[in-house]
């Protein structure tokens, strides 16, 4: 019989040795399952259950990896030459229409899915393909398609993961807003595919910003077409300044790579079984490169899991060991430590409740600021906007098409720039959340007593938002990914705002519609509707976001607190049941096995 | 400013002509120029023949600006308000800033000769005003946008950013024009935070009322550039010599100029930036006087001597092995990125032209002059400058830490070569010093007036820990304020550039245009206008590019010498200067 001392010394144990578990071998243990959920507390699955469910999330869950850059770089093509296979439809103007993801299967065959409820449509040939997928076959997506899937049996894809082609920023009108989303809820990293040349621009600094913000790690890549080797290498140099200065800004780590490739060489290369070619396009490295980091999302995943079925194991030993304990100990004695452990975790709970408290005001006192500021910003924009416009209208610009066209140029112009700070000032938020939130998890794993509950969150949020650095080794890794996460902003945020800087739809119905006044009087009256709703749909659509993000990250760190007050209901009400029923001699046989099974699990997960 | 200050600033300035350093007294005089004009600036600006000057000689009550049509080309009139000057004193500015006195028969003749010269001149006049309460404030009656074009930007941009009040003219009858817009745009970048506007709409006919639909009209054009209602003050037309009823109508002005400011506000915050600036003067004072006794007795001339050559010879290197290759790499690049873009434009406008109807003809000149291309050619510019912001942005990076690492090391040399005897260091001064921007423009701090609590702009607690450190901050504030200047002239450019070649386009209008020729003709102006900006500005972003080169390499060396310069210095004017510094410190109790 072991007793509490050294329980408690074990429990204390490093947690970073030990091989790979087999998540795979864990969850067809059945007694082990059913042990976990035994001594699991009654406010919520057991265990055993959560266990399970973390591994089928673990196992099946794909490793989505999108490729993003402007219009027109070439990604479809990179992805036939990372693939290895001439799969997705390309061509020298964006083509891509519609997201298509790249998936494994030993067969070759697509499916398409529509944004309505006809049942998706299952196709074998690239005509076919093109004819959904391709801008000028599908203009604007009048097929009113959401998204392709697209099989492959390349190696790359194996282990759940997916390759996303979404189409150009700037090509992804008519993509409903459920398409985007799906992506951006089961990202890990990105691809970012940069042209060589022109180099980045003040322009694209925002969309790189936006999307890097999401993402854990990113690679970079840039595309050659047939750029001599003095003008890749200048450009190379000149954005990985751009690259570093965005890094910094961000809290993100840059490695300072970018891989150069030649993607139609090499797709080219691949098609004529020409191995010079494939060689000199430099695919390889690139692929090399989605292999390590794939290779280190998958392990971070690992680690994690380790992580968190040791700490069960650990409390399951714990828990066991302290009711067989209780059978020698006098009733007041197992009282006294119930006592104890409660107040200890009580202790711990109001701690954190201030804490949480403290970031829920900050965030609240934020969002007020930022109200103020995207008022000001839409303000100033439309100001700026009626300004320049009018301007042009006195000058002799009032009817059809032009004045059309001035007032969309203003219009993006301006609104991209009110953006730009909206943005600036939600990164710096988002800095001081996240350091709030690491204090947060640094009070959580002082904890001594290892709550089952404290570490209870969605398993896949803990991977999500993680900053590649710190890898969720942390208990509460959860929390302050998902809560740096949300200020990130949910799917909403990130398309809200790709939304309006590249979709240039913003007007709603207004857009683009001609501006038919004949003087220019009439001309600047008909213009009054289009700003309002320039001004409106703006600071309506940040604040909508803003606020999004604001009542998720208050509605799980409300969350987290209340359950643990669970957990402390139920310790008392529960144990102190208990200890009048175990005296019997028949429990404590079953508990001492159960103490001998969960302990040479615990010692084959340190191995 | 109250006696006590005058005289705390006196003794500081005594001491800190004493140190002989070169950055400290240039911040001196920043200082002392901020000082001088505490009482207010109010700045008048506007088109020719808005009647900027009869309003200004009204309301200041000097009648002595001149105003007739064309006076105002190319002269900057700075009017100072001294209740003792009795007979008014004319000055004119010279170019290294101050001002050499001359009869007035001279500003009369100036002014009347200088249409062809285009030179710009600027006069001063001090003088007493009809009005009191007006005396200290300083008047400036600038010229109109087509002359200030050509005025050197930084002046332009400094007296905007001093201005604590900016009043804006319009002539009711020709109302708001292209110009007013430029203009406007240009006052917004340059203006402070805390800048009141002012709109002056005059020669109105008849006595509109606010209402009035081209009041109104006028007023929401200036509100949209400057993005804040001004106060608006109608002056109806009024014959030349009936200046009675014109006084009456400024009597608002005046009023409203008082109270701004004279507010209780502004006072306090004045004094209060007033008393950090001087403190500031003192804590750098400080920093060098107990860093030259720190280092007292620890050296040795000859050695420093040599090291000061090894430093100068290694500073000439990196200049030639990182800066001016980088430079030049850069500008040959902006070459290419210039030409490719200029096709482009072209390109773009051409097909534009070529898709439309011939019906939009008269509509297409001001579409292509006043927009497309004017908007295509700030897109590309900005795109430029972007470039050479984040290119310069590494470099000027790169050579702060060269700086810093440089001047650690020769610190640690020159220690380490004499024996130590000085006592424990005095480690406190270090503490001491804020991390205001070291840089010579004030007009942000001017910017903070108006508002509660925070003076000094973005003026955190800084920690050096030490002398690199300290330079090279110096260093860092300098280079990024020469470089946002240099981005700004480029940015001016882009748009003088094209100013003058669109005339081209416009003439189209008074030109008979056939159908079956007018888009070969409009499409060869526009390639003429586009090729005429790209040369215009190719040139003017090189020597821009040249100016800052040099500037930073001699701020480079500036900060190194000076450095050294503490090692050069006389042991006995250290101790002289130590007591000075102790003296005033327990005098004005600066911890």
């Amino acid at each position: 019989m072991q007793n509490s001392a050294v329980i408690s010394a074990d429990l204390h144990i490093s947690f970073t040795k030990g091989l790979q578990m087999r998540p795979t071998d864990v969850v067809k243990d059945k007694k082990l399952l059913s042990i976990l959920d035994r001594y699991s507390d009654s406010t919520g699955p057991g265990m055993g259950t959560v266990l399970r469910r973390t591994i089928e999330n673990l196992i099946n869950t794909e490793v989505v990896i999108p490729v993003i850059g402007m219009q027109g770089t070439g990604k479809s093509t990179l992805i036939n030459a990372v693939i290895g296979e001439d799969i997705l439809p390309c061509g020298c103007n964006e083509t891509t229409c519609i997201p298509i993801e790249i998936k494994y299967s030993h067969q070759s065959y697509a499916v398409i899915f529509f944004n309505d409820d006809r049942t998706p449509l299952r196709i074998f040939t690239h005509d076919e393909l093109r004819s959904y997928a391709d801008n000028n076959e599908n203009p604007s997506n009048i097929k009113n398609v959401s998204h392709a899937v697209v099989f492959s049996n390349a190696g790359i894809l194996k282990n759940n993961v997916v390759f996303v082609d979404l189409p150009g920023a700037g090509g992804l009108t008519g993509v409903s807003n459920t398409a985007t989303l799906r992506y951006i809820q089961s990202l890990s990293f990105a691809v970012f595919l940069l042209p060589v040349v022109p180099t980045i621009r003040k322009a694209d600094e925002t969309l790189i910003k936006l999307a890097w913000m999401q993402f854990s790690s990113a690679v970079f890549a840039e595309n050659s077409w047939d750029d001599n080797r003095r003008e890749i290498s200048e450009s190379v140099d000149f954005n990985k300044k751009v690259l570093e200065e965005i890094a910094q800004s961000l809290h993100c780590r840059f490695d300072n790579d970018i891989t150069v490739i030649n993607a139609e060489k090499a797709v080219n290369g691949q098609l004529e079984n020409d191995t010079r070619k494939v060689q000199t396009s430099n695919i390889a490295a690139l692929v090399d490169k989605l292999k390590s980091v794939i290779d280190n999302w998958e392990k971070t995943k690992q680690d994690n899991f380790i992580y968190r079925y040791r700490n069960m194991l650990a409390y399951c030993k714990k828990e066991i060991s302290d009711r067989i304990n209780d059978f020698t100990n006098s009733e007041n004695d197992s009282q006294e430590r119930l006592e104890a452990e409660r107040k200890l975790f009580e202790t711990a709970t109001d701690e954190l409740e201030k804490k949480a408290d403290t970031i829920i005001t900050f965030i609240n006192n934020k969002r007020t600021e930022i109200y103020d500021m995207i008022s000001e910003c839409a303000r100033v924009c439309c100001e700026n906007i009626r300004s320049e416009t009018f301007r042009v209208i006195d000058c002799g610009v009032v009817d059809g098409d032009q004045l059309s066209i001035v007032f969309n140029d203003y219009r993006k112009k301006f609104v991209s720039q009110a953006y730009s700070k909206v943005l600036e000032e939600i990164i710096e938020i988002r800095r001081t959340l996240s350091s709030y939130a690491k204090d947060f998890d640094d009070l959580i794993s002082k904890e001594n007593a290892v709550s089952f509950r404290s570490m209870s969150f969605n398993s896949d949020q803990t991977f999500k938002y993680e900053k590649g650095l710190r890898v969720g080794i942390n208990i509460a890794g959860g929390l302050s990914g998902f809560v740096v996460g949300a200020l990130i902003g949910g799917p909403a945020f990130f398309f809200i705002m790709a939304a309006a800087l590249f979709f240039g739809g913003w007007l709603g119905h207004y857009s683009y519609s001609q501006i038919t006044a004949q003087r220019a009087v009439k001309a600047k009256e008909t213009l009054g509707p289009y700003l309002e709703s320039v001004e409106k749909n703006f600071k309506s659509e940040m604040k909508d976001a803003i606020d999004e993000i604001a009542a998720q990250a208050s509605e799980k760190l409300e969350n987290y607190i209340s359950e643990r007050r669970k957990h402390i209901a139920s310790l008392y009400s529960l144990k102190v049941r208990q200890l009048s029923l175990d005296n019997d001699k028949n429990n404590l046989i079953i508990l001492e096995q159960d103490l001998k099974y969960i302990c040479t699990r615990e010692r084959s997960a340190y191995e | 400013m109250n006696e006590v200050m005058n005289n705390k600033l006196s003794d500081i300035k005594k001491l800190a002509v004493m140190t002989g350093t070169k950055s400290i007294i240039s911040f001196c005089d920043d200082v002392l120029e901020y000082i001088e004009h505490t009482s207010g600036t109010v700045t008048f600006a506007g088109e020719t023949g808005s009647g900027k000057s009869s309003v200004i000689n009204s309301a200041a009550g000097s009648d002595i600006l001149m105003s007739c049509s064309s006076s105002s080309h190319f002269v900057v009139s700075e009017l100072q308000i001294d209740q003792s000057v009795c007979i008014p004193e004319y000055y004119q500015r010279n170019s290294g800033g101050s001002y050499d006195k001359i009869n007035p028969c001279e500003y009369t003749k100036m002014l009347r000769e200088n249409q062809t010269d285009k030179q710009m001149h600027e006069f001063k006049i001090s003088m007493m005003s009809r009005y009191p309460k007006l005396g200290g404030i300083r008047f400036f009656d600038l010229f109109g946008y087509d002359s200030i074009l050509s005025m050197p930007q930084e002046r332009f941009s400094h007296i905007i950013a001093e201005s604590d009040i900016i009043a804006y003219t319009v002539s009711y009858r020709s109302g708001f024009q292209q110009n007013d817009h430029q203009y406007l745009k240009k006052i917004y970048e340059s203006a402070g935070k805390s800048c009141r506007f002012i709109l002056i709409i005059n020669r109105c006919s008849g006595h509109p009322s606010s209402n009035d639909k081209r009041v109104k009209e006028i007023t929401g054009y200036v509100s949209d550039i400057l993005h804040t209602v001004p106060e608006v003050f109608l002056i109806c037309a009024q014959k030349i010599d009936d200046s009675g009823e014109l006084l009456a109508q400024t009597e608002e002005i005046r009023d409203f100029i008082c109270s701004e400011l004279n507010s209780d506000i502004r006072k306090e915050t004045v004094e209060k930036i007033c008393d950090r600036y001087i403190s500031e003067l003192f804590y750098r004072c400080d920093y060098e006087i107990r860093h030259r006794a720190d280092i007292q007795g620890k050296t040795n001339p000859e050695e420093t001597e040599s090291k000061a050559v090894d430093t100068a010879a290694a500073i000439e290197k990196y200049i030639f092995d990182e800066i001016v290759p980088t430079y030049e790499q850069l500008q040959m690049t902006l070459h290419t990125k210039i030409n490719a873009d200029a096709a482009e434009i072209t390109q773009k406008i051409s097909d534009e032209i070529e898709n439309s109807e011939f019906i939009n003809m008269d509509q297409m000149i001001p579409f292509i002059e006043k927009h497309m291309l004017p908007f295509m050619a700030d897109e590309k510019t900005c795109e430029l400058k972007y470039y050479i912001e984040v290119q310069l942005k590494h470099l000027n990076k790169k050579m702060s830490n060269y700086l810093s690492s440089r001047i650690t090391d020769l610190d640690d040399s020159i220690s380490q070569i004499s024996e130590s005897v000085s006592e424990a260091p005095v480690t406190d001064y270090r503490i001491k010093i804020t991390s205001m921007a070291l840089s010579r423009s004030f007009s942000k701090y001017v910017t903070a007036l108006g508002g509660s609590g925070s003076v000094i702009a973005g003026a955190a607690s800084h920690t050096l820990h030490s002398i690199g450190e300290f330079l090279s901050n110096t260093f860092a504030a300098e280079t990024h304020s020469a470089l946002s200047t240099a981005l700004r002239h480029i940015g001016t450019s882009s748009v003088n550039a094209l100013t003058g070649a669109g005339v081209a386009i416009s003439e189209l209008t008074s030109v008979a245009i056939e159908y079956s020729t007018w888009k070969f003709k409009m499409k060869k102006r526009v390639l003429r206008t586009t090729e005429e900006w790209r040369l215009n500005l190719s040139e003017s972003m090189t020597e821009e590019l040249e100016k800052l080169k040099e500037k930073n390499i001699s701020i480079l060396k500036e900060c190194l010498n000076e450095y050294l310069g503490a090692y050069n210095c006389d042991c006995c004017r250290s101790d002289e200067l130590m007591q000075q510094l102790r003296q005033l410190e327990e005098k004005y109790d600066f911890k």
